[in-house]
């Protein structure tokens, strides 16, 4: 039962997420284009929510959906030129792009067919989050301050991008 | 386990189903569907309430009588402006995004229903426990942002654009200092769970032990929610009404009824998070102390509302990042050395 029910929840929003990525790239509206990426995070979110990522799911909603997208909507909007043109200048080239994307998912489906997984699903841990702090805290607390410096270096940066030359 | 009023009543209803139904699925199904129902019904109800409410309160405040017509101290407004929201014509301005225009008041009303299931109303009375509640709670609240910058973009107008970038500014700020005072009770909760936020207050409310953080809070969710007297997002002297000036009648209603659902929201957040949700003397059942202080807490965001003038956009944004976020810095360092402190002294 749960099984099934799984499965249909799956199907559903797989249907959601390459429905809108399609969309994201067939779309010949910019802005569109940049609404429908922030319903496919969202897919994304949720299916990690089912395989029992809770937090990895929050994580997406926050920061792609939340934050990432609304930037891309932003930056999309102040750059966007005369009403009802099409914006999307990347969509000459669909024959190419679809070759290539069914030469690459075939390649995807034959590997996945052919390798067998060593590693089963496993049991996944009730506090994830607990353990997630444990890891990024203590067994791994330098790549994490590594990140966190190299963030700061980039957040700078982008302030004195966005200021420009000082004015004399 | 759990003696909440809410809770005994929900698990007598299952027992009664068991027998009759048989499968345990399909009762805990039923159950499912009546909490999301109650859910809806809350919001719905808190839509009526704050039409008169709010009117009646800003009333109060500035010393005028406030809707009085129709019916017994004006009691029938509420329903007088639905009936005229329901007849109202439904015009779709020309030149409009027409798929975006239509879906942005109905995508903006579902975060705010969403987080109605992670609150705590009383004990064990909760519609998703999860391990990640607070968290969840964030993220879901964040994607109220879209909804009002499409319907600002799909307006076609320039007075809508405007008030959607103003939207998106603000809340995106603001969500940085709200993010990192909230982490305090994290801290001191070692849990991001709801429920354990509210047991962790059983001796002393998180009031008292984070009044900086509350104080931060109480701006940050005033700015979310895009209350006076920051409510740049509609400015009806500047900018007419922001992202909702194409909007007419039921449509329009949607926008407000998201509005009102975020202001019970932020007052039952703050309830919860600051004063101890539903944890109160005994003589007052736990559910009673919730809606008391939940309310006192609307009521409280309503003064502040009604009381100052509105700001301006820019001096709202350099005081959420010059100010606010390194105060919001500080006290985590303060909570951080604290709680060492307090467990050395220990």
């Amino acid at each position: 039962m749960s099984e099934l029910a799984s499965l249909v929840v799956f199907c559903l929003l797989a249907v959601v997420i390459l429905g809108t990525a399609l969309g994201v790239v067939l779309s010949n509206n910019l802005v569109h284009s940049a609404l429908l990426m922030t319903a496919c995070f969202i897919g994304v979110g949720i299916m990690y929510i089912t395989l029992e990522a809770d937090f990895l799911g929050a994580v997406e909603f926050m920061t792609y959906s939340g934050g990432v997208a609304v930037l891309i909507v932003m930056g999309v909007m102040l750059t966007h030129k005369g009403e009802g043109v099409p914006s999307n200048p990347f969509n000459g080239r669909k024959i190419w792009a679809a070759a290539l994307s069914g030469t690459f998912i075939a390649v995807m489906g034959l590997v996945s067919t052919f390798v067998t997984s060593s590693s089963q699903g496993g049991f996944v841990s009730e506090d994830t989050v607990g353990d997630l702090a444990d890891m990024m805290l203590n067994s791994y607390i330098l790549p994490f301050e590594i990140a966190a410096v190299l963030l700061l270096a980039a957040l700078l940066g982008a302030i004195i991008l966005a200021k420009g030359d000082e004015e004399s | 386990m759990h003696n909440g009023i809410l809770y005994l009543a929900g698990q007598s209803l299952k027992e009664l189903m068991l027998p009759i139904i048989g499968s345990e699925l399909i009762v805990n199904l039923i159950m499912t569907l009546i909490c999301i129902g109650i859910l809806f019904m809350l919001v719905a109800v808190s839509a009526l309430v704050f039409t008169l409410g709010e009117r009646k309160v800003c009333a109060w405040i500035q010393v005028r009588i406030g809707p009085n017509r129709v019916g017994p101290w004006g009691l029938l407004q509420s329903t007088a402006d639905m009936l005229k929201l329901l007849t109202k014509e439904d015009i779709i301005p020309h030149g409009v995004d027409r798929w975006m225009w239509v879906l942005s008041p109905i995508l903006i009303f579902i975060p705010a229903a969403m987080v109605y299931a992670l609150y705590p109303f009383d004990d064990g009375v909760i519609f998703a426990d999860v391990n990640i509640g607070l968290f969840l709670l964030i993220a879901i609240s964040s994607q109220s942002v879209l909804p009002f910058l499409m319907g600002g973009y799909a307006s076609n107008s320039k007075y809508a654009m405007l008030g959607g970038m103003r939207t998106v500014a603000q809340m995106l700020s603001y969500e940085v200092p709200m993010v990192i005072a909230l982490m305090g009770i994290v801290m001191i909760t070692g849990s991001l769970k709801m429920s354990a936020i509210v047991e962790a207050q059983s001796n002393i409310w998180f009031i008292f032990l984070q009044p900086i953080a509350f104080l931060i809070f109480m701006v940050t969710c005033l700015v979310e929610s895009n209350r006076p007297p920051f409510n740049m997002v509609e400015g009806e002297s500047e900018i007419i009404a922001g992202p909702f000036t194409e909007y007419t009648g039921m449509r329009w209603a949607l926008f407000f009824l998201a509005e009102f659902a975020n202001l019970l929201s932020i007052g039952i957040l703050t309830a919860t998070l600051f004063l101890g949700g539903w944890q109160g003397p005994d003589f007052l059942p736990g559910q009673l102390w919730f809606w008391i202080k939940a309310f006192l807490m609307v009521l409280i965001y309503q003064w502040i509302g009604w009381t100052f003038p509105r700001t301006r956009m820019d001096t709202i944004l350099s005081f959420g990042w010059k100010v606010l976020l390194p105060l919001a810095l500080v006290n985590l360092l303060l909570t951080g050395f604290g709680i060492y402190i307090f467990k050395w002294l220990l």
